[in-house]
C-alpha cells in the first residue's frame, strides 16, 4: 500500500498492484490510496489483463508481428532494438509483459516521454489491435483522439501498396542483392502520376558508404536502421536514372483492413531503431516484417535464418495465394537508351553517331533527316549526355553545355514523338533460378599416363554463375558466396575441399560505339592447383580488368589478369602472377549456356612456371531447378599437362 | 519551413544567397547531385540499401516536411527540384511523366494540361536560358510565363 501511495501516477504503478494482488495483498488496499478514478481505472486495467490473459492475446500473431519477436529455443526475443518502443523492462524478451504494460499504459492521456503523444496514440497498431481483441469500454478506458496520425493517415490516403524491386546495376553485379521498398499509393493517384506516392524505405543510418570499416560494421550489425518515409520520386530518380536500375513494382492485394494495420504499425515504429545488418535483418527482411503486421495470417518472416536476399523476400510474398497482384516494369534510363538506339534507322543512327561521337555540329549531322527523326535523335543525344555524366564518363560543365543546346534544338523542332513502349523482359527478377545451389557429380583426370576419378559434391549458398540459367539475371553478371566443392577421391579413400570460394564476382559487359565500359573480375578463396589431386589448399586472391565486345548472342571478353597465393613451395610462403584471359560466352537460350575460356599466367618466383589452362564449360537447364553441367579442363603446369572431363548435376533450392 | 517561404518571398531579390542544400528543393541547380562510378564491391557486403536518411519519417525529407508528408507549400518546389533534370528534357520533346504531373499542379483538365506542356516547349530558350538553371529560377520564371500567357487554370493545385 505504502508503495503504492507513493508512487506518481505511472502506468507501471497499476502493474504493481497488480502484482500486489497476485500476492494476495488486498486489493482494496492498494486501491485505497488512490483517487476514485484511478481505482476505477486499476480495476479495469486488471480485468483487461486478466481477458488477455485468458485469450492468450499475447501468444497471437498478431502480437508476436507487433512487437517483432522471433521465437528460438522456446524463447521470445524481439528484433527491435530500441528501449523506448517497450513499456515493460523485459518486453524484448516478454510478450506477456509487454502486453501487460502496454494496457496499463493505454490508461495514461499524457504524452508519453520523448514521444509527444500518449500511447494510445504512440502505440496504434497495439491499441486497434487490442481495443478490438478486447472490446474496451469507452466508458471506463477514455479513448484518446491522435489528431496528429489522423492527420498523417488521411494525407497518405493510402489505397494500394506495392512492393518496388530495384534489379542490379549493369556492370556491379554485387547490386543483385539489391534493395527494396514499399510504395503506398494514395486513391487520388493513377499510373500516370505514381511518381507522387510516397516510399517507405528501411535503411541504415550510416554517413558512409564505403569502405571495409562500413562492410564490417554493416555486416555485424553496428549501424542502426529505421523506417523513413520518401517521395517515391526520389527513390525512382536515384534508382532509375542515376544508378540505371530498371524497377519492378509488385503490386500487393491488401485490403483496407490490412492496410489500416500497416500504416499503424508503420507510425508505432516512427522512431523506433533496429540493428541493421546488411545480410539477414536487413531492408528487405524488415519490410516482411512490417507487411506481417498487417497480414499476421501470412508467415513472411521465418525461414531468413542467415540471410534475406530481395528476391527471395519478394519471391516469399509470390508464395502466398493471391497477395501479389500485377507487375509493373520501370526501365532505367539506359535500359530506354538502349531500345531507341536500337531502334533506330540507319539514317538517324548515322547522324547520332556523327553527332556524338565524331563530334560534328547538329546542323551537319542532322541536315538530312526529317523534323521527326531529328527530334528522335536529340532527344536520344540527351539521354546519352546525361547518362555518362552520371556514370562518371566526363565532365559536368562540358557535358551540360552539350545538353542545354541539345535541348533548346529540339524544343524548336516542336511537336512530340512516339517510340516504342518499353521492353519488358519476359523473365522478371523473382522468376530465374532459386538463389542456393547444391551440386553433385563425377570428374576423371588424366595426368601422366593415369586416369583418376574424384566424386564432387559441394553447396553455392548464394547466388548465381555464368553458366548458370540466365533468365531473370543480368546477363553477363557473376556473384557467388561460399560456393563449397567437396571431392572423394575413391583410390585413396579420401575426402577433402577441392575449393572453397569466399567470393567470386565477374561483370562481362558489351562495349559498343556509345558505352564504353570496363570488365573486371575479382576473386578470393582456397583451392587446389588441380581438381581430384592430393595438393594442399591454398589461399588466392585474383582481380582482373577486362574489355568485351557483343556478336549478337555471343559475349567474346579478354581480361588481364593478377593473381596472389600462397605458395609453400617457395621460401616467402606466398607467389604472384599475371597474364592475359580470353574467353567466350554464349548465354544460348533459356535451355543452354556454353563458355569458352583460355589463359596463361606467368607465375613468380621460381620454381614456379607458367601455368597455360583451357576450360570449355555448358549447362543444359533440364528444368526450372535443375540443371547438368559439364566441363573439359585442359592445363598445362610447367612442362606436366593433364586434363580433366566433370559431369555435374545441379539442383537450386 | 519558414526558410521556405522567405525563399518564396524573396524572389525577386534573386538567389545569389540560396543555400542549395535548403529551401525544399528550390535551390537544386540542373544535374545536380551524384554521378560518377558507383561503389562496385562495396555493395556486395552492403545490401545497396545504406543511406543517409537521418531519422526516419519525423524528418525524411528536412524540414519541408510533417512526419515525412511534403507540406502543401513545398509539394511543387520539391517536385521540381527533384525532377529538375528529367523535367527540362521533357519540357523540350513536349511530354513526359514528370511534365505531366506538373502540369498537373498548374492546370486541371487535360485540355489545359496539354496547353501547358506546349507553351513550356514553345518557350524553352526563356526558361531554360543558360545551361545552369535552378529549380527557383524555372519556377520563377513559369510563373511569369504563365501570368503573360493567362494559362493559369489553378494556381498551385495542392
Amino acid at each position: 500500500m505504502l508503495i503504492c501511495g507513493l508512487l506518481p501516477w505511472r502506468p507501471d504503478f497499476l502493474i504493481r498492484c497488480r502484482a500486489a494482488s497476485a500476492w494476495r495483498l488486498p486489493l482494496f488496499l492498494c486501491l485505497g490510496a488512490l483517487t476514485a478514478g484511478a481505482a476505477a481505472d486499476a480495476e479495469y486495467l486488471i480485468e483487461l489483463q486478466d481477458r488477455a490473459r485468458q485469450l492468450n492475446l499475447h501468444l497471437t500473431r498478431n502480437w508476436m508481428a507487433l512487437g517483432h519477436y522471433d521465437v528460438t529455443r522456446q524463447a521470445w526475443r524481439s528484433r527491435v532494438d530500441s528501449a523506448p518502443f517497450f513499456r515493460a523492462e523485459d518486453g524484448p524478451v516478454d510478450p506477456w509483459a509487454e502486453m501487460q504494460a502496454t494496457l496499463a499504459a493505454f490508461f495514461d492521456p499524457r504524452p508519453l516521454p520523448g514521444r509527444d503523444e500518449p500511447a494510445q496514440c504512440a502505440y496504434r497498431a497495439r491499441f486497434q489491435f487490442l481495443s478490438a481483441a478486447l472490446e474496451f469500454d469507452p466508458a471506463r478506458l477514455p479513448i484518446l483522439s491522435c489528431a496528429r496520425y489522423q492527420s498523417w493517415r488521411e494525407s497518405l490516403d493510402v489505397a494500394q501498396v506495392a512492393v518496388v524491386f530495384p534489379a542490379a546495376y549493369l556492370n556491379s553485379p554485387a547490386s543483385m542483392f539489391g534493395h527494396s521498398l514499399l510504395r503506398l499509393d494514395a486513391a487520388t493517384q493513377d499510373s500516370n502520376t505514381r511518381l507522387l506516392a510516397y516510399a517507405v524505405n528501411f535503411a541504415a543510418d550510416t554517413r558512409e558508404s564505403q569502405g571495409l570499416r562500413f562492410a564490417i560494421k554493416g555486416v555485424s550489425g553496428q549501424y542502426a536502421g529505421e523506417f523513413g518515409l520518401y517521395p517515391y520520386y526520389d527513390k525512382v530518380k536515384s534508382y532509375a536514372r542515376i544508378e540505371n536500375r530498371d524497377l519492378w513494382e509488385y503490386s500487393l492485394n491488401l485490403d483496407s483492413v490490412a492496410i489500416d494495420r500497416l500504416l499503424a504499425h508503420l507510425w508505432e515504429l516512427r522512431t523506433v531503431r533496429f540493428d541493421y545488418f546488411f545480410f539477414d535483418e536487413n531492408c528487405s527482411f524488415q519490410l516482411l516484417a512490417l507487411l506481417e503486421a498487417a497480414r499476421p495470417d501470412l508467415r513472411l518472416t521465418p525461414g531468413f535464418k542467415l540471410w534475406a536476399l530481395p528476391t527471395d523476400t519478394i519471391r516469399r510474398l509470390q508464395e502466398q495465394d493471391g497477395l501479389v497482384g500485377s507487375v509493373t516494369f520501370r526501365p532505367a534510363l539506359r535500359t530506354g537508351l538502349d531500345q531507341r538506339i536500337a531502334d533506330l534507322s540507319v539514317a538517324e543512327e548515322v547522324a547520332l553517331n556523327r553527332f556524338l561521337l565524331q563530334g560534328r555540329s547538329w546542323e551537319f549531322a542532322g541536315a538530312d533527316l526529317s523534323a521527326t527523326s531529328r527530334a528522335k535523335v536529340l532527344e536520344i543525344g540527351h539521354d546519352w549526355l546525361y547518362y555518362h555524366y552520371r556514370s562518371g564518363g566526363g565532365e559536368r560543365g562540358d557535358l551540360l553545355e552539350r545538353a542545354h543546346h541539345v535541348l533548346a534544338a529540339r524544343a524548336a523542332l516542336g511537336g512530340t514523338v512516339q517510340f516504342a513502349p518499353a521492353r519488358q523482359p519476359a523473365v522478371g527478377p523473382t522468376q530465374g533460378h532459386a538463389s542456393r545451389r547444391a551440386h553433385s557429380g563425377v570428374a576423371l583426370r588424366r595426368a601422366a599416363h593415369s586416369t583418376t576419378a574424384t566424386l564432387h559434391f559441394g553447396l553455392r549458398p548464394a547466388f548465381h554463375d555464368l553458366l548458370d540459367p540466365a533468365a531473370g539475371y543480368l546477363p553477363g553478371a557473376q556473384i557467388e558466396f561460399f560456393n563449397l566443392d567437396l571431392g572423394y577421391l575413391p583410390d585413396r579413400q579420401r575426402l577433402q575441399v577441392e575449393r572453397f570460394v569466399a567470393l567470386d564476382i565477374q561483370s562481362i559487359v558489351r562495349r559498343d560505339a556509345y558505352f564504353r565500359p570496363w570488365s573486371w573480375r575479382v576473386a578470393a578463396g582456397l583451392r587446389r592447383d588441380a581438381p581430384g589431386v592430393v595438393d594442399p589448399l591454398l589461399a588466392f586472391v585474383e582481380a582482373a580488368p577486362g574489355l568485351a565486345y557483343g556478336f549478337r548472342g555471343i559475349t567474346v571478353y579478354g581480361f588481364i589478369q593478377a593473381e596472389l597465393r600462397a605458395d609453400d613451395g617457395v621460401p616467402k610462403g606466398y607467389s604472384y602472377g599475371g597474364g592475359p584471359q580470353l574467353g567466350a560466352l554464349w548465354q544460348a537460350s533459356s535451355r543452354w549456356q556454353l563458355e569458352v575460356r583460355a589463359h596463361w599466367l606467368e607465375r613468380w618466383p621460381r620454381p614456379n612456371a607458367a601455368v597455360f589452362e583451357t576450360r570449355i564449360g555448358g549447362q543444359w537447364n533440364t528444368a526450372a531447378d535443375w540443371g547438368l553441367r559439364t566441363q573439359w579442363l585442359y592445363r598445362r603446369d610447367g612442362s606436366r599437362p593433364s586434363s580433366s572431363l566433370k559431369l555435374e548435376l545441379l539442383r537450386y533450392f | 519551413m519558414n526558410r521556405c517561404l522567405a525563399v518564396l518571398l524573396c524572389l525577386p531579390m534573386g538567389l545569389a544567397w540560396a543555400d542549395p542544400d535548403v529551401g525544399c528543393g528550390l535551390g537544386t541547380m540542373l544535374w545536380e547531385g551524384r554521378s560518377g562510378m558507383l561503389p562496385k564491391l562495396a555493395a556486395a557486403t552492403t545490401n545497396g540499401s545504406s543511406s543517409n536518411q537521418s531519422s526516419g519519417i519525423t524528418s525524411g525529407t528536412l524540414g519541408c516536411a510533417q512526419d515525412g508528408i511534403i507540406t502543401a507549400a513545398h509539394r511543387l518546389p520539391m517536385f521540381a527540384g527533384a525532377n529538375l533534370d528529367q523535367l527540362a528534357a521533357e519540357m523540350a520533346a513536349g511530354q513526359g511523366e514528370s511534365l505531366d504531373i506538373l502540369a498537373g499542379m498548374y492546370a486541371g483538365d487535360a485540355q489545359g494540361r496539354a496547353a501547358f506542356r506546349h507553351l513550356l516547349q514553345l518557350n524553352y530558350a526563356v526558361l531554360f536560358d543558360r545551361p545552369e538553371v535552378t529549380a527557383e529560377q524555372l519556377l520563377r520564371r513559369l510563373d511569369q510565363l504563365l501570368e503573360r500567357a493567362d494559362l493559369r487554370a489553378v494556381a498551385l493545385a495542392s
